[in-house]
């Protein structure tokens, strides 16, 4: 299958690593990237700070960028959410309201397309060691994808999963929000970092770029050795 | 008493009639709930069945009140003995009931012999017992296994605050009054009030007085009963 | 007091509550403690389908707002069918004037007082209190509060959440308590004082969580049946409402009330479900003589009119508090409200305006767990984000923000500035950069920098690795 990616804006020029790691894992399992060049970003960071005008040209620059794909794959489920929100947001808009609802109705999660698309679920992957999943906000509550990646992860040889207190909770990135009100959200991270820590894993592991910044910068801060990765890193690692 | 008004009704409703774009309508047909899940709840259960529901959940409310809530289930011919013990498991003090002919039609008279029984024409006096009784004994009207809770709906002769201020409280609960949940109180009321009938208060319980507004910890008896004890009566 | 509890300045009031270390070990522990017990008796409603009921309260909610001016005259004469009067308030002075003239009128010395939010809004106490009037509170938290000199509600259902026992202990002891910070023992000094204030006040004031139209009842639901003393023995009683806390029907409210003491006190029932209609039968020992209703609007019938009326679906049981991972930090008195907490984000500024409440909608990471507890079925994070819109586009509140986000807005759709800002970027924070993380930022990174660090931009992006792989680099 061709698979359109769309690597999302931090990863491009913060975590290169994740769209290397879904690269290799997707071309591993048989299928073709494309990665159209132009794409730049879901448009999340104007439309939450409350700039929705500001946002619309962003929205029909990714929809003009995406809408060629058969499948459009992104290792971020909270741009995936955003990016399925769009018709709404264009309403007002016929034309480009169901250009939209088209572009998001064949965009996926990576771990939704492993499992609901391709039904991949074993990589022979390898990672020994203790680790410890954190939820995405709107991965798991909006785009409902909570078992998906859990079952992927339970195929990782070596890895063992285990839970952590309130790990279904936000960690307080919220776009934005981190720096606007930077001083809750830190303290969002820093009570999520401390959890993780209690659990004592080895790794922390998402699915969202955005988070493991956010709670790793904080664990960083806090001197912890904990291994930060990003679900397609892990399904990556043999 | 003078017949009750409504002050600034007009200019009021007519504000809400103008933001929603329309004249005030004459009649709103409900559309009706777009499911009834609250009508599947212990469904063709039988009373036997809706008692052992109620008893289970009193008892649920006994663990976690630490004991201060708590339920039998016994016949009739046990009630007037079981009452006398209940009367004095936490002590003995003045009791307050209400002036009820059902304690006398199931044997209680003697039991409730010393009893102060609510009586509307001596006035305040009943509210200074009721504040001053270590007991206080009453008659469900409607029960709800669900929650475990016994309604006292108003009358003469039962008072309001006789339901709020003794230290411990029994409740005799017929089985033929437990209905599956509050779905039911509401139907009852429902009907109730289709007929004109609109009684001053309507009061579900299903436990003694209790707050958790000190670091959340939960303490019992903050203003009115510390105990309630049920006696489930299988054949009333 | 009103809607407004302090005049502070937003971020001094934020960082004074952040540096209140017991406040925000109770609120940690109340959310977990609350959350544990709502998610448990949620589950065992029904067959646990918690999206249907959630669906249908919102339904019977909607249904109520869109005949609003049908039901509340309904309710209304109702209301007066079973003796009691009924008086609509246009706002906070109309309400409070009309209590407290009632009171002085019939010679009121003591009123005995329930919780509400609504009376806490329209600043009734000091009305009444201004005007000579004795006021009890009667909820052990308002209680609290009140011989705290009149400190003001952390959380709409806890609202003495911020204080401890020893805290409590010492506002006693100015009252005459001589014992120990032990919850019982204070408990016990409280029903020793409130005991006798019922049977000897001369009117009850108490709120509604939902008036019934078709038989004009009033429902309260409380654990500690204080309401329900103030509902039986004072001879003059008044409920005071927001306009918008009404149901159709019984079958309505039972939907409604199933939801609300599940998801406020995380118990499938409060102590005491109760229905008061007007005045007592004639010739009964207790129980009003006398019964008013004071229907308030203060600002209700704008937000009934706007994108935001679905926030008066809204019934004030708190599990948007309860779940917030921002209330959860800072707790309710950051939200200089009365209002707290998700809800209070949304309403504080629609009730009260922007002017002193424009930093409320930021404190909001837009992570959803609010709309998806809900039991009123409020999209809350969506009306958050909507306050955003609104103080961004229409209020323009933030110069420096409009600007940037111009700029965000102008480099994200066009690939030519997307690719040459996100190229330049590494060798811009290279300043900042300590042992390859970015530890110490200036401007708007301070608030990640100061407890965070950042990873370091990447030199190679992750397009200038594809490009070169697709050239047959390194693979």
């Amino acid at each position: 299958m061709k698979v359109t990616l769309f690597t999302t804006c931090i990863v491009d020029f913060m975590a290169m690593n994740v769209g290397k790691a879904t690269v290799e894992l997707l071309e591993g399992l048989g299928h073709e990237i494309d990665y159209p060049k132009n794409q730049t970003c879901c448009g999340q960071p104007t439309y939450n700070t409350g700039y929705v005008e500001k946002t619309k040209n962003t929205i029909k620059h990714f929809i003009e960028t995406f809408e060629h794909a058969d499948v459009i794959v992104s290792p971020s489920g909270s741009c995936v959410m955003f990016v399925k929100e769009y018709a709404h947001i264009m309403a007002d808009d016929k034309e480009w309201k169901e250009r939209a609802e088209k572009v998001a109705a064949k965009t996926y999660e990576l771990s939704q397309f492993l499992i609901e698309v391709i039904n991949v679920d074993d990589f022979s992957a390898k990672l020994p060691g203790k680790a410890v999943y954190h939820h995405n906000c709107h991965t798991a509550r909006f785009l409902k994808v909570k078992e998906q990646p859990i079952k992927l992860l339970s195929k990782v040889e070596g890895l063992e999963l285990v839970d952590f207190h309130n790990s279904d909770k936000c960690c307080g990135f919220g776009g934005t929000f981190s720096v606007k009100m930077g001083d809750i959200s830190a303290e969002v991270a820093d009570e999520k970092a401390r959890y993780i820590m209690d659990a004592n894993p080895d790794y922390l592991i998402g699915a969202d770029f955005a988070c493991l910044m956010n709670i790793g910068g904080r664990l960083s801060r806090l001197g912890s050795n904990i291994k930060v990765m990003h679900i397609a890193e892990v399904l990556n690692s043999k | 008493m003078k017949k009750g008004q409504i002050l600034n009704r007009e200019s009021f409703i007519s504000n809400l009639s103008n933001i929603l774009g329309r004249e005030m309508p004459k009649e709103v047909v409900h559309p009706g709930l777009s499911s009834t899940p609250h009508l599947e709840i212990y469904k063709g259960f039988t009373q036997a069945q809706l008692a052992e529901e109620f008893h289970k959940n009193a008892q649920v409310n006994k663990a976690g009140s630490g004991g201060k809530i708590d339920s039998v289930i016994i016949e009739k011919k046990d009630l007037a003995k079981t009452v006398a013990e209940k009367l004095v498991e936490h002590g003995t003090g003045p009791i307050i009931a209400w002036n009820d002919e059902r304690f006398a039609q199931w044997g209680l008279t003697d039991v409730l012999k010393d009893a102060y029984v609510w009586t509307d024409e001596k006035g305040r006096e009943n509210v200074d017992k009721a504040l001053n009784a270590h007991y206080g004994v009453c008659v469900s009207d409607l029960s709800l296994a669900e929650t475990a809770s016994y309604t006292v709906i108003d009358k003469l002769g039962k008072g309001r605050s006789s339901n709020f201020l003794p230290l411990n409280y029994v409740c005799i609960v017929p089985q033929s009054t437990i209905v599956p949940r509050l779905t039911q109180g509401m139907q009852k009321l429902h009907e109730m009030s289709k007929q004109g009938i609109n009684p001053a208060a309507i009061n579900f319980i299903c436990g003694s007085s209790s707050s958790s507004d000190i670091e959340l910890n939960k303490v019992w008896g903050v203003h009115g009963p510390i105990r309630l004890t049920y006696l489930i009566v299988s054949d009333l | 007091m009103g809607i407004k509890i302090n005049n502070e300045n937003f971020k001094k009031n934020l960082d004074k509550n952040l540096n209140n270390d017991f406040m925000r070990a109770a609120m940690v522990k109340a959310q977990d403690l609350i959350n544990k017990n709502r998610t448990n008796v949620l589950s065992q409603l029904g067959d646990g389908n918690y999206r249907e009921w959630q669906k249908l309260s919102g339904e019977v909610r909607a249904h109520v707002l869109e005949n609003l001016d049908f039901y509340l005259n309904q309710f209304a004469e109702n209301v007066v069918k079973n003796g009691g009067n009924v008086f609509f308030a246009k706002d906070a002075k109309e309400a409070s004037e009309y209590v407290t003239k009632l009171a002085v009128e019939r010679g009121v010395k003591k009123v005995v007082k329930a919780k509400s939010m609504v009376t806490e809004e329209i600043g009734l106490n000091h009305h009444l209190i201004d005007a000579g009037v004795d006021v009890k509170e009667t909820d052990l938290a308002e209680y609290i509060l009140q011989l705290d000199d009149w400190n003001p509600p952390s959380h709409m259902v806890v609202p003495s959440l911020h204080l401890n026992r020893t805290q409590i202990k010492d506002v006693f002891a100015k009252n005459g308590y001589s014992g120990k910070d032990i919850p019982e023992d204070l408990a016990a000094f409280a029903r020793a004082q409130l005991r006798n204030e019922y049977v000897t006040a001369d009117m009850g004031i108490y709120g509604c969580n939902f008036a019934i139209a078709e038989s004009g009842a009033i429902s309260l639901i409380s654990n500690e049946g204080n309401i329900d003393l103030c509902t039986s023995a004072p001879e003059l009683q008044v409920a005071v409402m927001g306009m918008e806390r009404i149901c159709a029907t019984y079958e309505d409210a039972d939907i409604c009330i199933s939801l609300l003491a599940r998801n406020a006190v995380g118990a499938k029932s409060t102590s005491y479900t109760t229905f008061v209609n007007g005045i007592t039968e004639e010739g009964a020992a207790d129980g009003a003589k006398e019964f008013h209703v004071v229907i308030v609007d203060n600002g209700r019938s704008k937000v009934l009119k706007s994108q935001f009326k679905e926030v008066l679906q809204c019934m004030r049981c708190a599990a948007c508090l309860n779940i917030c991972p921002v209330y959860r930090q800072v707790g309710g008195h950051s939200y200089n409200a009365i209002y707290s907490g998700p809800l209070g984000v949304v309403l504080t500024p629609l009730l009260a305006g922007y002017d002193d409440f424009k930093e409320l909608p930021y404190m909001c990471s837009l992570c959803g767990a609010c709309t998806e507890v809900c039991p009123s079925n409020i999209p809350l994070h969506s009306l958050i984000h909507e306050h955003k819109r609104v103080l961004a586009e229409e209020k323009k509140v933030s110069a420096f923000w409009g600007a940037s986000m111009s700029g965000a807005g102008m480099v994200l759709s066009r690939p030519w500035m997307y690719k040459l800002g996100t190229g330049v970027a590494p060798l811009m924070t290279k300043p900042l950069m300590v042992d390859g993380k970015i530890k110490k930022g200036i401007s708007i990174l301070k608030g990640w920098t100061d407890k965070r660090d950042l990873p370091a931009l990447e030199v190679v992006r992750f397009r200038d690795w594809y490009a070169k792989r697709s050239k047959g680099g390194n693979k």
